[in-house]
């Protein structure tokens, strides 16, 4: 998985690609470490480029989320590919997250 | 009452060990020569010289008294058998030079034979050939060095004789390295392996199953494999009495040792929050609370549970984002709805309850991730529809779906080996007075 964090002042864009498993684990906590700085904002994750999550993928999310309500910031997961859909939609993460496509 | 505070807590010693050793320094190889910074190359050393020429054993010895540092103590012998007489009798011997031309042995086999007699002594091959195709299949055959014998021996001698002391006290080194090594992972596989027959024995057996299916006229047919030795899948049964059974089928996030552990933590959890008059969504709930506060932060379980009641036809089921189940009525299929928030990432979920008619003939399959998760080519992974088609081609061609007739299809069509946990179940209603 490889990841671009973009400031535009109104939302934090974090552009995410390729696979979101267990290889992208350690991809995942340095980007973790970068959003860090970011308090009180909208954290956008930009999921186009995602072409698969599984549930370890998953639970990188929901750590995410938990770590970014801390710092008071929100969280959002847009355009996510079909499949990428199917898993949030099967795991209802419409619940935890909000979700755009 | 007094809720005032009065000091109580919680004392927790940290570990001693710093969990598994695997620092090959603490263990017994610091003992073995050349490691933990001891000196190899003595002040003294006992030089063992086999050497049937007066001549030439002459020139090395009066080489080797030259030397100061280290001194050279030098015992003399002209045959092989005199040689490992002196071994055996165990007198200290820190380097053999050894002719091979002896009055009874010649050639390579020397080497192997006072290597026999000497395994952890240093030899440095002595040979009037200077050919240094046989001085490399000299050393091959386990010597540490050779000499030509045309060279000045007060040039090379002392430090072939240094050179073969430091190298063998290196090949020690690293064999002890690599047995204990070895040794470790012999120690790991049989951890695994018991880990594994205990995960193994968490599965519904025949035995204890058999009676009760053959009553109710339902067949079940399993397969489960951990990807690396145990894993985080589990199916089991759970028995409601009457013409009623409870299925499920569970995952955690990742798999190995960490979500193994997690699998025993579900499995107890189930054994004692069953109830066999509650309904699958209230028992996921339950499940889910309970998990919330064991689970570390990222890890989840993916959930489905069913309750097939033969005398109604029925089947009630609920999941908590489970890979959707496949229903079977003769030859059609189709998912089923397995939307759910996945166990232990809520303290509150609610979950769907469903329930639809399972009458004779149907059939049920539950499964893992592992199967639409694995790769056909490329990043294009066997998916739902991988799986749909297969299903669908095999209902058409025997008109029921056998899980080893699946597995085969799903085995031809997607790279292999499966990198997740494979749990696939199939329950079938059959027809009958069942």
């Amino acid at each position: 998985m490889q990841f671009r964090v973009k400031d535009d002042g109104t939302a934090v864009h974090v552009s995410l690609e390729g696979q979101l498993n267990f290889a992208a684990n350690e991809d995942f906590q340095a980007l973790l470490g970068q959003l860090n700085n970011f308090k009180n904002r909208k954290v956008v994750f930009e999921m186009s480029g995602l072409s698969h999550i599984d549930s370890v993928g998953l639970g990188l999310l929901y750590i995410a989320r938990e770590d970014l309500a801390e710092g008071g910031s929100s969280i959002s997961l847009v355009n996510p590919r079909d499949n990428v859909f199917r898993m949030l939609e099967l795991t209802e993460a419409h619940k935890t997250f909000e979700i755009k496509r | 009452m007094n809720m005032a505070s009065r000091g109580g807590r919680l004392i927790r010693l940290p570990s001693r060990t710093g969990g598994w050793r695997t620092d090959p320094e603490a263990g017994e190889t610091a003992n073995v020569a050349g490691i933990g910074g001891t000196r190899v190359v003595k002040d003294t050393l006992h030089v063992l010289l086999v050497e049937d020429e007066p001549g030439d054993a002459r020139l090395v010895e009066y080489a080797l008294r030259m030397s100061s540092a280290p001194v050279f103590m030098v015992k003399h012998v002209g045959t092989l058998a005199a040689a490992i007489e002196h071994i055996d009798s165990g007198q200290t011997v820190d380097v053999v030079l050894l002719d091979l031309s002896l009055p009874d042995s010649t050639g390579i086999a020397t080497v192997s034979r006072m290597q026999e007699a000497a395994s952890r002594t240093p030899i440095v091959i002595m040979t009037g050939m200077d050919d240094p195709r046989f001085a490399s299949y000299a050393l091959e055959a386990g010597a540490q060095d050779y000499l030509i014998k045309s060279d000045d021996p007060e040039r090379t001698v002392g430090r072939a004789i240094r050179y073969a002391i430091t190298r063998m006290a290196g090949q020690l080194e690293r064999q002890a390295l690599l047995e204990r090594i070895a040794e470790q992972q012999r120690h790991l596989v049989e951890e695994v392996n018991a880990a594994r027959a205990m995960q193994f024995d968490l599965l519904p057996r025949p035995e204890r199953l058999d009676e009760r299916l053959a009553t109710l006229g339902v067949e079940v047919e399993s397969f489960f494999e951990p990807s690396s030795g145990i894993g985080g899948d589990l199916w089991g049964c759970l028995d409601c009495g009457g013409p009623r059974m409870s299925f499920y089928c569970f995952d955690f996030t990742g798999h190995g040792i960490g979500a193994a552990l997690n699998v025993f933590r579900l499995h107890a959890l189930i054994s004692d929050h069953w109830d066999p008059r509650r309904q699958p969504g209230e028992m996921l709930t339950t499940l889910s609370a309970a998990l919330k506060g064991l689970l570390g932060r990222g890890q989840f379980a993916t959930m489905f549970l069913c309750t097939i009641d033969t005398e109604a036809g029925e089947i009630e089921w609920a999941s908590a984002g489970a890979p959707a189940p496949v229903m079977m009525l003769g030859q059609d299929s189709r998912f089923l709805d397995a939307r759910g928030i996945p166990l232990g990432l809520s303290r509150s979920p609610g979950y769907r309850e469903h329930r639809e008619p399972f009458p004779p003939g149907a059939a049920l399959f539950m499964y893992s991730d592992a199967i639409t998760d694995s790769p056909v080519e490329g990043e294009t992974l066997f998916g739902e529809g991988g799986l749909s088609e297969a299903i669908q081609g095999l209902l058409l061609r025997h008109g029921e779906l056998r899980v080893d007739h699946l597995l085969d299809e799903v085995c031809r069509q997607v790279h292999m080996p499966f990198e997740d946990d494979l749990t696939a179940v199939c329950i079938r209603r059959l027809r009958g007075e069942g």
